[in-house]
């Protein structure tokens, strides 16, 4: 659920032009009583299908657009308010203003900003990463339905991007759309395959490849078949072997299908895991 | 609600006719606070809350303190940190019907000034009547109703420990008729030197409990005399590592006839304590799948609801976490085998931007299903809170039945009290005003009490309270009743403990919908006795005696 696309965004975003002097900040967020997400999604799309326009760049974005991609949120989010407190039509500042609180799991707070960058764009490269961000955005406040909305928008504009596709198979689980599920996840799995073949496995595609297997598992553990669970929990293991959750789900279904042995043998591994990643 | 039902207080004849009732479900409360007589503002600490202390508690226990047949309402209240032992005091009120309470805590001679969290409610010594333990921070207090007052019998009961007990119930753990006790304990804290603060989420906090040395628990054993005996290093609960308990249900959940005690850990693995036979406990927490979510992460695990989910007549078990995290459904499988179904029962994800506390399985629309209502609000003051976008006060959350998932319940359906924001802790379900329905009382952190009466159920129902004379354990906690209507099956469980820190009523409360014929019960007692009834005709009120 890293939102690489935003970050590559970034590094491909030119500067622009003259000096501002930074201010207070004025988020200026709109209100997100009403209209829902999903309403928000669908008025934005139809604008975020021409994405050619590109407005005119504060010149100091250079400089939070470092800060961003040394992932030093803090200091790009001061650097971003202040482009956006004076540029308050600046959709690639209140992007990335969004984008800094997401990425510090400020969930609230990235939400109106992002909404604002929804109203805004596009005006932007690859500006069709709001739908991305706010699509994850929303799953973490726990409004599903919205995000769904933001990770089928996206996937219009991007359907290969396999990390939106398993955003989409979350939101299908959670709302027991299991065959929808099944589709969007599986459809991950493949993207990363291909990406595979391509270039190689490295790690983020093992990680990518892993929680998508994972969520293929719980999507069988829905439905009682515990030999698929098994075998997406495999997979998953086989692709990244610090993926801890998906140790633990294994040892839980080696149990269900009694086999205590190796339930205890994948049990060891989460704690293993675990301990590698310093949980 | 105020509509008229027959009320009739003996188990009748196959031939009583049930009322005719109109089959439309409909969940819907309203705050009747303001006429209940309900008006204590509890206390705990002061705001904004500057320790841990001041933001964990406490309970509220509904029980029938006077003997007379209604649910009395229990608040054991809290304190301040400058004198945690000196708080504005304990308060009783005394269900007079109709939804109308009065000031009983004279009456009961009730003198409890400590800072109070958890409460249990069992008859600790077969005399017929109810009695309370209240853990606290400091020396924990049980108060024996001796005929309606209620005497602090805890030193010369052996239960005055001095720690911070959070969470407590009573269960026959050793099968020997009468209730034993287990309090859960949280953190080390001494209030007059508190903690430095800490951080979350780039946030300057109140320290704990991650940093804090934890509380280890206790297992009593009632020895049948008035007192009771710390068996917690007999029993095995002081071989695991201690934790910061908040919750504890103790029931039997894979149906060999022992009892297990489930207990709800903060920022930890729960605890499963599981024997069966005389020995010892052993946690099997990580071993049946109940100590953490699906994918094997602690949780901070505030309340506790047992309900049976999937109709399958096993204890399934729903625990209510911190924020940025999902509320978890843990399905029992058998064989003590759990595994977290929160997700596609369709609790998952939606709970992230909430701090749940409270939580009860409860058929609040009387079709025939239990819903699920859970009540929130964070921990942090709003000083930190709301400017990064987290919300101090919090609206419940509350889900009814849709097909084999939960729906979340809007309040343009289910009432404004859905879309009021509180602070909320514990809350505490049952029939207020006996009349087939089930209320609500919920305390907010420094608020006022709420009363949610119920006035939108339509569906007929059935309440069960249990009687047996031969134990001490004489209402019967620990039981299973299952009720088999036109092909459909329900299942309660009289647990002690669950909600959050608090007591409900030891009684079975079941919703017929549009059932309108005699209904069969079969009562599990705690000892593994099986009892039947046919022909219970539904609409009333009804108690079993064992045979």
């Amino acid at each position: 659920m890293l939102p690489r696309l935003a970050l590559t965004l970034l590094l491909l975003v030119a500067p622009a032009l003259a000096a501002c002097d930074a201010r207070t900040p004025q988020p200026a967020p709109a209100a997100h009583a009403t209209p829902s997400p999903a309403e928000r999604v669908a008025a934005a799309l139809p604008r975020f299908r021409d994405e050619a326009r590109r407005d005119a760049q504060d010149p100091r974005m250079d400089a939070a657009l470092k800060l961003v991609g040394a992932r030093d949120w803090a200091a790009a989010r001061a650097q971003l308010e202040a482009i956006a407190a004076d540029r308050p039509q600046d959709a690639r500042a209140a992007f990335l203003v969004g984008y800094t609180h997401h990425k510090e799991k400020r969930y609230a707070q990235a939400r109106p900003w992002l909404e604002r960058a929804l109203e805004l764009g596009p005006g932007f490269d690859r500006a069709r990463s709001v739908f991305y961000v706010y699509g994850w955005c929303l799953w973490y406040l726990g409004e599903v339905d919205g995000a769904r909305a933001a990770f089928e928008a996206y996937l219009e504009l991007d359907p290969e991007e396999r990390d939106a596709w398993f955003g989409l198979g979350l939101t299908a689980i959670q709302q027991g759309r299991l065959d929808d599920a099944a589709r969007d996840l599986q459809r991950s799995v493949e993207l990363v395959e291909a990406l595979a073949a391509q270039r190689g496995v490295d790690a983020q595609l093992a990680q990518d490849l892993a929680k998508a297997e994972n969520a293929l598992a719980d999507v069988a553990l829905a439905r009682d078949d515990l030999a698929g669970a098994r075998q997406h929990l495999t997979r998953a293991v086989g692709a990244w072997r610090d993926g801890y959750e998906a140790w633990f789900k294994l040892s839980r279904v080696l149990t269900r299908l009694g086999d205590d042995e190796a339930a205890a043998e994948a049990l060891r591994q989460h704690d293993l895991a675990r301990e590698r990643l310093g949980r | 609600m105020r509509r008229a039902l027959p009320w009739l207080l003996a188990c009748g004849a196959a031939s009583c006719a049930p009322e005719a009732v109109a089959p439309v479900a409909r969940l819907h409360l309203v705050d009747a606070t303001a006429a209940s007589g309900v008006d204590l503002v509890l206390t705990s600490g002061r705001r904004p809350a500057t320790q841990i202390l001041e933001v964990k508690g406490g309970g509220l226990a509904l029980f029938d303190w006077d003997g007379d047949g209604d649910l009395d309402l229990f608040a054991p209240n809290g304190a301040t940190l400058d004198a945690p032992a000196h708080g504005p005091g304990a308060r009783l009120f005394e269900n007079l019907g109709g939804l109308r309470f009065r000031d009983a805590t004279t009456d009961a001679a009730l003198d409890l000034h400590r800072w109070g969290y958890g409460c249990a409610v069992g008859d600790v010594d077969g005399d017929g009547d109810e009695d309370v333990f209240v853990a606290c921070y400091g020396r924990d207090a049980l108060l024996r109703n001796d005929g309606g007052r209620l005497v602090d019998v805890t030193t010369s009961a052996g239960l005055d420990g001095e720690a911070w007990s959070s969470a407590a119930a009573f269960g026959d753990v050793d099968r020997d008729g009468d209730l034993d006790l287990y309090v859960a304990r949280f953190v080390r804290f001494d209030a007059a030197a508190p903690p430095p603060s800490m951080t979350f989420l780039g946030a300057e906090v109140f320290a704990g409990p991650m940093g804090l040395a934890a509380e280890r628990d206790s297992l009593y054993l009632n020895r049948g005399d008035g007192t009771f005996e710390d068996a917690s290093a007999a029993l095995g609960i002081d071989a695991v590592a201690p934790a910061y308990g908040l919750g504890v249900a103790i029931l039997d959940f894979d149906g060999d006839g022992w009892p297990e005690v489930f207990v709800g850990n903060d920022s930890g693995r729960n605890f499963l304590f599981h024997r069966a036979g005389p020995g010892p406990f052993e946690d099997r927490g990580v071993a049946s799948g109940i100590a953490t979510n699906q994918d094997g992460g602690e949780q901070a695990t505030m309340g506790i609801a047992i309900g049976d989910v999937d109709g399958d007549g096993r204890a399934d078990v729903f625990t209510s976490n911190f924020m940025d995290d999902t509320n978890t459904l843990h399905v029992n499988l058998g064989r003590l085998l759990f595994e977290d179904r929160g997700v596609s029962y369709g609790l998952g994800v939606e709970s992230r931007s909430y701090l749940g506390w409270a939580a009860h399985f409860a058929d609040l629309d009387l079709d025939g299903d239990e819903d699920l209502v859970v009540f929130n609000g964070h921990v942090y003051p709003p000083e930190i809170t709301e400017p990064r976008g987290w919300r101090h006060l919090q609206e419940p959350l509350c889900y009814e039945r849709d097909g084999t998932r939960f729906r979340r319940v809007t309040a343009e359906s289910g009432g404004a009290w859905l879309a009021e924001a509180h602070c909320d802790r514990s809350a505490v379900c049952g029939d207020l005003d006996r009349d087939g329905d089930l209320d609500l009382v919920v305390a907010e952190l420094g608020g006022p009490l709420r009363v949610l009466e119920n006035d939108g159920a339509r569906g007929a129902w059935l309440e069960v309270a249990l009687d047996d004379p031969g134990h001490a354990n004489r209402r019967g906690l620990g039981a299973r009743v299952q009720l088999d209507a036109g092909g459909r099956r329900q299942v309660r469980w009289l647990t002690g403990g669950c909600g959050y820190q608090s007591a409900n009523p030891p009684e079975a409360h079941f919703g017929l919908g549009d059932v309108a014929g005699p209904v069969a019960l079969e009562v599990t007692w705690p000892d593994g006795a099986v009892q039947r009834v046919a022909d219970v005709a539904p609409n009333r009120r009804v108690r079993i005696t064992r045979e």
